[in-house]
């Protein structure tokens, strides 16, 4: 029996724990903020231990693990399609995204194709799924800084996508949607003209989001320049997705590694520029996913466009097996990055491996360096505008 | 008041001067203003409670409490209730004695103001000759208040809130007070009755649109009295996202409920002294105040209460600006509060009591160019503006492909 | 932080960056207030949940909304697929097994779901049910999602049957509160069975005492004073108590057929019946009009009979004849 293929050992790093930190601390008379688990703005359960001197801070250390609820582990217990439902626990925001990563993952071990008909669904519920994160997040930014108005006016819009995707697939937050080989239900009865009239409404109201809060000058100047990350530090700290993308990099799994039908469509990855402080800034970030927005509109009425028909699900055996120790590997571009999956296939039904790489675990690396010299309300904005999500984090 | 409280002693047949009682009777009456004045804030800041809560959830496309009462309006007296009767905790490791004394300061800081404010022509508890000097001086109270509250609590977040609270509100302190030196100038009094006698009921005998220097001093005064009462973009005291709750973090039930009072309660305060200072107060357009002082009987009753229905109207206004603004910007960080205050509204301010102190040289040698501008600057920063943002709203609303629904779901 | 802070905006000239930023300002007052002050004259998305919506909310979730959670225990073969299939083991399944000619050969004794793992996941797994479906058709028949679900909905949100009027409920109450026994059966011709019964077993007091049992409507209600039927009938058969109208359940009737027993037992025989008897089936209709007159005539000791005066202060009472509560108005009870 071969062993099958493992991860290779990660170098040793220099493991500081939270206790010498606090013991260093200490020594330097600054005072230590606990800001977190239960703070209104870390975005759920993430701790920050913050060495502050008065406002400003001279570091802020990210303490990540108590939402941890061993999702990988589960998926090497599960069976391929029994794990399905559990992948929407790994990003409850933008849950068809962790879908569609496992669907792709195993698809790519069976080896089938999915039918295009299956493949246009996929990208309608996951540009709808796009769209409906980035509102979450571009809301809650403008809520930390400390505009509230903002907040409800994304989730009113939100709420209309909820509508959308309850009605593609009978839940508002975990879809459990897509399938391997293809997904659960083909679209409803007038749905594309549900989508169109949602997107024509969804573009005015961007407008007027832009004027009541992307533009305005408060949150301009609590945003721009604050914590820039300039592009080579945003590669060096693996940043992904819109992060990366406010630091100036085109780098967009859709267009660069392209997966299902993105290569049919025609969209454009908006790169940060800069236009109100320096690239990479908080604000770039924020303008980034507004941009983003306007692109999955542009998607989305390209989709339902050219949505061809057809069959939804592929022939796929009823008992998922492979043979030990085959693997596959799948990107995707989720709301909040590069999502990938790793699965190595155990000799029966389940997985002997799962790996999921997430995009706001590797900006949780990030903070500490973005935080020295930052005030404790530009900590607040950082975390909001790297959009992290603690499910998704800890998973 | 007190006038009219030696009048009251002549009508019983006593000379007040002599009268062995009189010190009672003033006695008496201070405790009944004091009764007044305190129940008046509390029910303001309860009322005013309702109400920003009802206006947030309308501009933030929500209905709001509207099930206590007639549209809700009953809904702070139940929040009072409640508030009252929830256990007042002290943290274990709290300082006790400062932890539970410092809501009174700032009641009584609040509370003194009403001393000084008018109400109608004739409704003021005492028409102090140094009436804005007391005003400004006893806010201060606050503040003491406010650093009590947060270094007592013995909490990180709330010292933070303090802190940040006690640099915001002693500077805006100056800009505001020479922004209210220039309604001063031109009044050439300190006494709030006697700034709103110097102006007329019309809108462009105000001294908003006095000129341009008194236009910004205006909203320089503005700016610092929402710094000052904690309110949005200078809510960093109590920034929800970034201190949970500031200086009040730690407290609850009554106490919790007195700083709450006197956060709502200062909407009015600041409402009300703009109105006074800038926006002609209780002055009722066509009638000037000498006919008021000379009428006697029904007729007087009737004026002194479209007075104050007038002053209430303007103060109400401006109430409502102050929350539409708290649901509209967000909050500046503490920098730039700093920046905001010291290199914009200090440098503005100064230059333009200096500007006014001129222009009344000005305006003594020509007294047309005075009557001129009132016009030029009634029509170019009142009349226009307000046209132009009501289309400007019609057209929100029309863009996004709604409809003007005001009645519907209340 | 001041040196983080230091945008490109701020370069251009140092008067420049000052008028621009009050310029900018103002302009993002403007634009920002107009756009919440819009809102106030729009009408608010949120609906007031549960009471002030305009359409119930269970009438607006889509087809596929999968919150229902059902088994269609009609196509249910017992065979244990989803319980295997299950990838969470929700579902925990007891079967009996049958002879497979009069029972089936697999019966589902207990269907649990834990509730606490349950995910709500639509199930993909019906096609793997294995049987065979029943003959003829070629498949098994299955419901769509949330069809059993939303019809017992249906059912519990339908308007309740008019509550019925008081004049119905008299009219009824000889059916309702009478005997559970088969009609036809007149409390008369009832009585002296009984009693015919009670002389045979005149000596045998505990058997004595089910004849009277018999003759009360068995509810065990205590209104009588004793604990319950039982207790009753042991009082009137040993003799300790006289009184055959205590059994309020039964009414007229049981008060008839008591006495009627009593009757026979004090005079030994059973008593005749009447000649001029109302036919039995209008007896059913109105029997406590009815029942009486033969226990009046043979009981002397009896008390004047109660259907004249129940009926009396009924009909004065009820002179304006109330309204049949529309079902609209239990709205508010639901």
């Amino acid at each position: 029996m071969t062993e099958p293929r493992r991860a290779p050992e990660s170098p040793t790093m220099e493991m500081t724990s939270n206790k010498e930190v606090l013991r260093r601390i200490e020594y330097t008379g600054d005072m230590l903020l606990n800001m977190g688990p239960q703070h209104p703005s870390t975005h759920g359960v993430i701790n920050f231990l913050v060495q502050t001197d008065g406002e400003v801070m001279k570091r802020a250390i990210p303490e990540v693990g108590y939402l941890h609820r061993s999702i990988e582990k589960i998926g090497e217990k599960c069976t391929y399609n029994g794990f399905m439902p559990y992948t929407d626990r790994v990003d409850y925001i933008a849950a068809m995204f962790a879908n569609q990563g496992w669907a792709m993952a195993v698809e790519r071990l069976l080896g089938v194709e999915v039918p295009k008909r299956a493949e246009y669904c996929r990208v309608i519920a996951c540009e709808l799924n796009r769209i409906a994160s980035h509102l979450i997040s571009a809301g809650t930014m403008a809520m930390d800084v400390g505009a509230v108005t903002p907040f409800p006016y994304a989730l009113r819009e939100r709420e209309f996508i909820n509508d959308l995707l309850e009605e593609l697939c009978g839940a508002r937050l975990t879809y459990n949607y897509l399938r391997i080989g293809g997904v659960a239900f083909d679209l409803p009865e007038g749905y594309a003209d549900k989508v169109i009239t949602f997107v024509d409404h969804f573009e005015k109201i961007l407008v007027e989001f832009n004027r009541l809060i992307t533009n305005n000058e408060i949150f301009v100047q609590r945003l721009a320049g604050l914590a820039a990350i300039p592009r080579e530090m945003a590669i060096d700290y693996c940043l992904v997705g819109p992060n990366l993308r406010a630091s100036g990099v085109p780098f967009d799994v859709r267009k660069d590694l392209p997966y299902s039908i993105y290569p049919e469509l025609q969209f454009e990855v908006p790169v940060g520029r800069g236009e109100m402080g320096a690239v990479g800034d908080a604000w770039d970030r924020f303008s980034v996913r507004i941009a983003e927005m306007k692109q999955s509109c542009r998607i989305l009425r390209q989709c339902i466009a050219q949505i061809p028909k057809g069959e939804t699900m592929a022939k796929v055996p009823r008992k998922i097996k492979f043979t030990e120790g085959l693997e596959a590997y799948s990107r995707i571009e989720s709301a909040r990055g590069d999502m990938q999956y790793y699965v190595v296939a155990g000799g029966g039904e389940n997985a002997y491996r799962v790996k999921v790489r997430t995009g706001s675990f590797t900006a949780m690396g990030i903070i500490d360096v973005l935080s020295r010299g930052l005030m404790i309300a530009d900590l607040v904005a950082l975390i909001a505008s790297l959009d992290v999500v603690a499910p998704e984090i800890d998973r | 008041m007190q006038g009219w409280i030696d009048s009251l002693i002549r009508g019983w047949g006593q000379d007040p001067a002599t009268w062995p009682w009189t010190q009672i009777v003033y006695v008496a009456f201070m405790g009944l203003f004091a009764f007044i004045v305190i129940n008046f804030a509390a029910i303001t800041a309860g009322i005013f409670s309702w109400a920003e809560r009802r206006v947030a959830a309308r501009m933030q496309s929500r209905v709001g409490p509207n099930r206590v009462g007639p549209g809700g309006f009953l809904q702070w007296v139940a929040d009072a209730v409640k508030l009252l009767t929830k256990e007042d905790l002290v943290p274990a490791e709290a300082d006790n004695f400062l932890f539970r004394i410092a809501p009174y300061f700032m009641m009584v800081g609040f509370a003194c103001v009403f001393v000084a404010l008018p109400f109608s022509h004739r409704l003021v508890i005492a028409d102090m000759n140094i009436g804005i000097f007391f005003i400004l001086a006893v806010t201060a109270l606050i503040v003491v208040g406010i650093i009590m509250s947060g270094w007592s609590s013995n909490s990180k977040w709330s010292l933070f809130g303090a802190i940040r609270s006690a640099a915001q509100i002693i500077s805006y302190e100056i800009p505001a007070g020479m922004a209210l030196m220039i309604p001063v100038l031109l009044a050439g009094t300190l006494s709030t009755q006697g700034i709103i006698r110097a102006q007329g009921g019309w809108p462009w005998q105000w001294f908003v649109f006095d000129n341009p220097a008194t236009f910004a001093a205006f909203f320089i005064y503005f700016i610092s009295a929402l710094a000052e009462g904690n309110r949005t973009p200078f809510d960093l005291p109590e920034a929800e996202s970034e201190l949970v709750s500031g200086y009040n973090t730690e407290y609850s039930g009554m106490r919790f409920s007195y700083f709450f009072l006197v956060e709502w309660g200062n909407m009015w305060v600041m409402s009300a002294l703009a109105s006074t200072m800038f926006l002609g107060g209780w002055q009722i357009p066509g009638v000037s105040a000498a006919q008021l002082d000379a009428m006697t009987g029904g007729r007087a009753v009737a004026f002194e209460l479209l007075s104050l229905a007038i002053f209430a109207g303007k103060t109400l206004f401006w109430v409502f600006v102050v929350m539409w603004l708290r649901w509209t910007l967000p909050r500046i960080r503490v920098d730039q509060m700093m920046n905001m205050c010291w290199k914009y509204l200090v440098p503005v301010s100064f230059a333009a009591v200096i500007f006014v102190a001129g222009w009344m040289l000005v305006v003594r040698a020509a007294p047309a160019v005075g009557t001129v501008t009132h016009w030029i600057m009634f029509l170019a920063a009142g009349v226009l503006p307000a046209a132009f943002f009501i289309n400007r709203v019609a057209r929100n609303i029309h863009d996004t492909g709604d409809k003007f629904d005001f009645t519907s779901n209340w | 932080m001041a040196e983080n802070v230091t945008t490109q905006r701020q370069t251009p000239g140092a008067i420049g960056a000052y008028v621009k930023n009050v310029r900018d300002t103002a302009k993002s007052f403007w634009e920002g207030m107009s756009v919440t002050l819009s809102y106030m004259f729009r009408k608010p998305i949120t609906t007031q949940y549960p009471d002030r919506v305009p359409v119930p909310v269970r009438d607006t979730i889509p087809p596929r909304y999968r919150g229902f959670l059902e088994v269609d225990m009609d196509i249910c073969t017992a065979c244990q697929a989803c319980e295997r299939a299950c990838p969470i083991a929700v579902i925990n399944i007891d079967i009996l097994k049958g002879d497979g000619k009069i029972t089936p050969k697999l019966r589902m004794e207990r269907f649990d779901i834990d509730i606490g793992k349950l995910r709500f996941v639509p199930d993909p797994l019906v096609p793997a049910v294995p049987y065979k479906p029943p003959k003829g058709s070629d498949a098994f028949p299955r419901r769509a999602l949330g069809e059993i679900t939303r019809a017992l909905i249906a059912a519990w949100d339908a308007p309740p049957p008019p509550f019925p009027s008081k004049e119905q409920l008299e009219g009824d109450s000889g059916a309702a509160h009478g005997k559970p026994k088969p009609a036809g059966l007149d409390p008369t011709a009832m009585g002296r069975q009984l009693a015919a019964k009670a002389l045979q077993v005149k000596e045998d007091k505990p058997k004595l005492a089910k004849v009277f049992e018999e003759a009360m409507a068995g509810t065990d209600c205590g209104d009588c004073g004793y604990a319950d039927c039982k207790g009753y009938s042991e009082g009137l058969a040993s003799g300790k108590d006289f009184s055959p109208e205590k059994c309020a359940p039964g009414g007229a009737d049981s008060k008839a057929m008591l006495e009627t027993i009593l009757v026979s037992l004090k005079s030994g025989k059973v008593p005749e019946a009447p000649a001029a008897e109302a036919p039995p089936p209008a007896e059913t209709k109105a029997p406590a009009a009815e029942a009486p007159p033969p226990a009046e005539a043979k009981a002397p000791a009896a008390e004047a009979p109660p259907p004249a005066e129940v009926p009396a202060p009924g009909t004065d009472a009820e002179a304006p004849p109330p309204a049949t509560p529309e079902p609209g108005d239990r709205g508010p009870l639901r």
